[in-house]
């Protein structure tokens, strides 16, 4: 298995009161899945998708990834994970408004000092001719439309080569005509290696995904709908 | 394209607020260079219009005297014998000290007792031009004198020897004419006449000779034991002796102007950095999810605060360059509005200073961003982008 999560705890508030989000989730993505995480709303699957990919530590529980335990590592080489191994794409595209298509999928690249190298910026044209948008390189988010901003914003994920790609309800911002080529280009993603892990409360985007994991009340349900 | 291009593109974005930053941290930087150049300059020229009130250093020969008073009654110094100073040697030593740019007149002194109208008068020899330089507070009526035969006369002594502009008198032999009266100045100019120097030590039949030095030396550029020392050197056969209430009250006002003007650069500088301080946090408060994707990319928390640190080291660059060229420029228009102009030269561009002012100010708008980029740093990505 790529990632196992076992019995993760996680609550939101203080000392006052304690709101428990995951009461113990576990589940298993195998590499190069295609898995859909989907549930209600309050049912914990944003939660389980930011824990899954260390944007948030949880409480309890176990996460190994590739035959590293997660939560036992420093933030710095989560960091590190994030930057190399892990794509991110969230509800609204987060695309930085004063940088142009191409310079927000190469974003990823500009912790460092030192600049852009060719091969980065070839990358770049690649990635955004893979998601449709060859051409607009040089466009502000602001003159694309928001199926483009989002494609950017895969693009921007793609960038680095990641083994695993986390989206939060990618087509949760877009009408359905637009949804459905995201989830067209996620399963291109996907067909292309990548593994995805994707969260979104619309049962036809869901049946698009290879695998759908059902989580309730913070637990994950098994195909028969007892907690597993 | 790196790291930097993040905090460069946000600052073209938005070029009003940049704007608005460089211009009030430029100011602060015009404002502290040009209160720092005027402030030196400043404290010089008071010193030097001070200095036309009244010598600082007197230099008379070395004798060995007894002050005599019996009963209540004042005799004055008794000389065993009565020495004089070489004029040109003397005048020459003095000229040649060490710190010579920091003497700002020499006015030597022959005294002469007198019989003028039948009555005892002192007459003092000097040089008029250095005279008037140490005493720009003397007004007459008539003229100062121009020529080696005239004489200006105190107000008391006018009064006393029922002298008047334009008379004749005779000074040991020698005819000369009042050209002035000196108005009362309530010191002891009133009671004596002032000739020529030349002219009385040739009356006296001592060329060359003086009792008394008269020196003014501006101590804001160094302490005046230094030229005290200097000049004890230059004249072993004279004593050296410093009017310390005097330099003490000069120094004491040239002190004041520079205290006050770091005073006021350190409230500008403050004021700007907490104007930084507060576009950055405003930064931060607006670009919370910009932090968090770059967090959720990977970037790790010291990169956030180097984005943000970057941003306000950025406009310290910019308003260091443009405050220095600023106060440059600022600090000679001030010259002339507060008519310093003469006085102060054109404040000069300084390489070495341009150094230090983009170097320092960027670190100052680095301090004065640091809460807002630590606020940043710890931006946890969930916080700011996952809607849990």
């Amino acid at each position: 298995m790529l990632i196992t999560a076992t019995d993760i705890v996680k609550s939101y508030g203080n000392d006052a009161g304690q709101s428990p989000a995951l009461r113990g989730a576990s589940l298993a993505i195998a590499e190069g899945e295609f898995a859909c995480i989907v549930g209600r709303s309050g049912s914990g699957k944003s939660t389980l998708l930011a824990v899954l990919s260390t944007l948030l530590r949880p409480d309890a529980g176990s996460i190994v990834y590739r035959g590293a335990e997660l939560t036992r590592l420093p933030g710095r080489d989560l960091d590190r994970l994030r930057s190399s191994e892990f794509g991110m794409v969230f509800q609204m595209h987060h695309l930085l408004p004063y940088l142009t298509a191409e310079e927000n999928v190469l974003l990823p690249f500009m912790r460092g000092f030192s600049g852009i190298t060719a091969e980065q910026r070839a990358r770049a044209r690649e990635v955004l001719t893979q998601v449709g948008l060859s051409g607009k390189e040089e466009r502000l988010p602001g003159q694309l439309s928001g199926g483009e901003q989002q494609r950017v914003a895969i693009a921007r994920a793609l960038s680095p080569a990641p083994r695993v790609l986390f989206a939060d309800e990618p087509t949760g911002s877009l009408d359905k005509a637009t949804g459905r080529g995201i989830m067209g280009l996620l399963q291109a993603v996907n067909a292309r290696g990548v593994t995805v892990v994707m969260v979104t409360h619309d049962p036809e985007y869901a049946a698009m995904a290879g695998r759908r994991i059902t989580i309730d009340d913070g637990r994950v349900l098994t195909p028969d709908g007892r907690a597993a | 394209m790196g790291i930097l291009t993040i905090p460069l593109r946000n600052l073209r974005r938005k070029p009003l607020r940049t704007a608005v930053m460089v211009l009030v941290f430029a100011a602060g930087v015009a404002a502290v260079t040009a209160l720092a150049h005027l402030s030196s300059r400043v404290g010089e020229s008071l010193e030097a219009k001070m200095t036309a009130f009244g010598a600082n250093i007197l230099v008379t020969p070395k004798r060995e005297s007894l002050h005599v008073s019996y009963g209540g009654m004042q005799l004055g110094d008794v000389s065993y014998d009565v020495k004089y100073l070489d004029q040109t040697a003397s005048l020459a030593a003095v000229r040649g000290i060490h710190h010579k740019d920091r003497i700002a007149a020499v006015a030597p002194k022959f005294v002469l007792l007198a019989r003028v109208n039948g009555t005892a008068v002192g007459v003092i020899g000097v040089d008029f031009p250095q005279e008037r330089l140490i005493k720009s507070y003397w007004g007459a009526e008539g003229r100062m004198p121009d020529a080696p035969d005239e004489i200006l006369a105190g107000a008391s002594a006018a009064a006393a020897l029922g002298l008047s502009p334009g008379q004749r008198l005779d000074v040991e032999g020698r005819a000369f004419t009042v050209s002035g009266v000196l108005f009362p100045t309530g010191g002891d100019d009133d009671n004596v006449l002032f000739a020529d120097l030349s002219a009385l030590q040739a009356a006296a039949g001592k060329p060359g000779a003086v009792h008394f030095i008269e020196v003014s030396a501006l101590c804001a550029g160094c302490p005046i034991e230094d030229i005290t020392d200097q000049l004890e050197r230059a004249l072993p056969g004279a004593r050296i002796t410093a009017m310390q209430q005097v330099v003490k009250q000069r120094m004491m006002t040239v002190h004041f102007v520079q205290t006050l003007a770091v005073s006021v650069s350190v409230v500008i500088l403050l004021t700007a950095c907490v104007m930084i301080g507060l576009s950055v946090f405003s930064a931060v408060n607006e670009r919370i999810h910009e932090i968090g994707l770059l967090r959720a990319l990977g970037f790790s928390k010291g990169r956030v605060f180097a984005v943000f640190s970057l941003e306000a080291v950025c406009v310290g660059l910019l308003a260091g360059a443009v405050g220095y060229a600023g106060g440059v420029l600022a600090s000679g228009r001030l010259a002339g509005l507060l008519d310093l102009g003469s006085q102060i030269p054109a404040a000069a561009f300084d390489p070495l200073h341009l150094l230090l002012a983009l170097c320092g100010v960027p670190a100052l708008a680095a301090l004065a961003a640091l809460p807002p980029a630590l606020k940043a740093a710890r931006v946890e990505p969930s916080q700011a982008l996952v809607m849990l």
